[in-house]
């Protein structure tokens, strides 16, 4: 895509932000129309400035990952996503109770392809 | 005037009209939970440690003082007017606000580590992988439930409010009963949840709701201190807005609890009778709502008796994380100093 992400800027915090919340949407942990962190909130967990959360968002929407709308905030795209969203938050509470059962991720896996295959 | 026996169904009501009974109640209830939830060895699962303890066990202790604040004020509150200090003239306004107010108070006391000591610069970034909003960490049913509970007392309060009357200084307390086909008859007035009540309790239901959601939303929104305490801290946060939560709708339900009584009390009154008027007899005066009435005066004390009961949760539930945590980690407290 641009100029930005090939050559020396490799080091920017724009562009390891970008890369981060990139790699969130391909690999299926942002759901489609999921609302992004806040700037705010995304700077300050990274402990960046909000202007630099912001750059990297406008990356995100020149790349078609997100789409940016007044009063709806900065969704994940429905084309760049990989699950829908009551998917990914059945797969979060999923998560959730396995560790708080202290299940082990490959038995649980394990579990969810018999089910699938079983058909529900 | 014919006496009311003194039945053990009487001698149940009047005991359930105590809040100190109630308290009691809730006091076993919590009893059978806690011993219920020990077996089950669930009563450790959501310490914090390290770093993690030393943000948010103030909040915790924040939690439970506050949680124990609300019931300790309602219940001196209520022993002082009731059996202390003669206010058979005195109109209480303050009454059914305290158990808010003191709420208001305490959730403020939890904000006030969260927005200071609990909101700092991360040791090491955590990425964020959602956004985090005051319904993040807060209990599904537990929001469900305040949500239900703060509607019920404002509609209370409001319906109330309009079906009240101004005493003789403009001070909207009073409830008038007609007597039917006797307009020579002054109508029956007796003390009611009108504005005069009701007002401070919309206000600071009102300001409470606002500090519990100013409250989920911080402690939601800060950033996690490292990605090694980010399970201990999100343990740690589910508990903060649970606590919030559950003294917030404790709060709200000894409030509604009180209105309910007193709504009931007033609205049951049926007879009217005047020396030497209707050849003895008393004069049939009931309110159109009395029903509601009746429904309200049974509801109060189970009200009541949950609101005790969340609230002491909280308070048990929080000291003894508080009390049972690991030290916190001072090395990696002074590396994020």
């Amino acid at each position: 895509m641009t100029a930005l992400l090939d050559t020396a800027a490799d080091t920017n915090p724009t562009v390891d932000i970008y890369r981060q919340l990139r790699g969130l949407i391909v690999s299926g942990q942002l759901a489609a129309n999921e609302r992004l962190p806040t700037v705010r909130q995304t700077a300050g967990d990274l402990g960046v400035a909000p202007g630099t959360v912001a750059k990297a968002y406008k990356l995100l929407e020149r790349d078609g990952l997100v789409v940016t709308r007044t009063a709806a905030g900065t969704r994940v795209a429905a084309s760049a996503a990989v699950l829908p969203r009551p998917v990914l938050q059945q797969v979060r509470a999923l998560v959730e109770a396995s560790a708080a059962a202290g299940t082990e991720l490959d038995d649980v896996i394990d579990v969810l392809r018999a089910v699938w295959r079983a058909g529900g | 005037m014919p006496h009311t026996a003194l039945t053990p169904l009487a001698l149940g009501e009047a005991a359930l009209s105590l809040p100190v009974v109630s308290l009691l109640i809730a006091g076993i209830l919590v009893g059978g939970i806690l011993i219920a939830a020990s077996r089950r060895r669930e009563a450790a699962s959501a310490l914090p440690a390290g770093a993690a303890a030393s943000r948010h066990l103030p909040e915790l202790r924040a939690v439970s003082i506050s949680a124990i604040g609300v019931m300790v004020v309602f219940v001196i509150d209520d022993l002082v007017r009731r059996y202390l200090l003669d206010l058979s003239d005195v109109i209480s306004w303050w009454r059914f606000a305290t158990p808010l107010f003191i709420a208001l108070v305490g959730v403020c006391v939890v904000l006030a580590p969260i927005a200071t000591r609990g909101t700092r610069r991360p040791e090491a970034a955590v990425p964020p992988t959602a956004r985090r909003t005051w319904t993040s960490f807060g209990p599904r049913a537990g929001l469900i439930g305040a949500g239900i509970t703060l509607v019920a007392l404002v509609a209370t309060t409001v319906a109330a409010g309009l079906t009240s009357s101004p005493d003789g200084q403009g001070r909207y307390i009073w409830l008038v009963i007609p007597v039917p086909n006797e307009s020579g008859i002054d109508p029956l007035r007796t003390w009611f949840y009108g504005w005069a009540y009701g007002v401070p309790v919309l206000i600071c239901t009102l300001a409470l709701t606002i500090a519990g959601w100013a409250t989920l939303q911080r402690n939601a929104a800060r950033p996690f201190i490292h990605p090694d305490t980010v399970a201990a801290e999100r343990a740690a946060r589910r508990a903060v807005a649970a606590g919030v939560v559950q003294i917030a709708t404790g709060a709200m339900l000894l409030a509604l609890a009180g209105a309910w009584r007193l709504i009931s009390s007033a609205g049951s009154v049926t007879l009217l009778w005047i020396d030497g008027q209707n050849g003895g007899q008393p004069y049939d005066a009931s309110w159109r709502y009395g029903a509601l009435a009746d429904l309200a005066g049974w509801l109060a004390p189970v009200a009541e008796i949950v609101g005790f009961t969340l609230l002491l949760l909280v308070a048990v539930r929080r000291s003894r994380v508080a009390s049972t945590a690991p030290q916190p980690d001072l090395a990696g407290v002074e590396a994020l100093r």
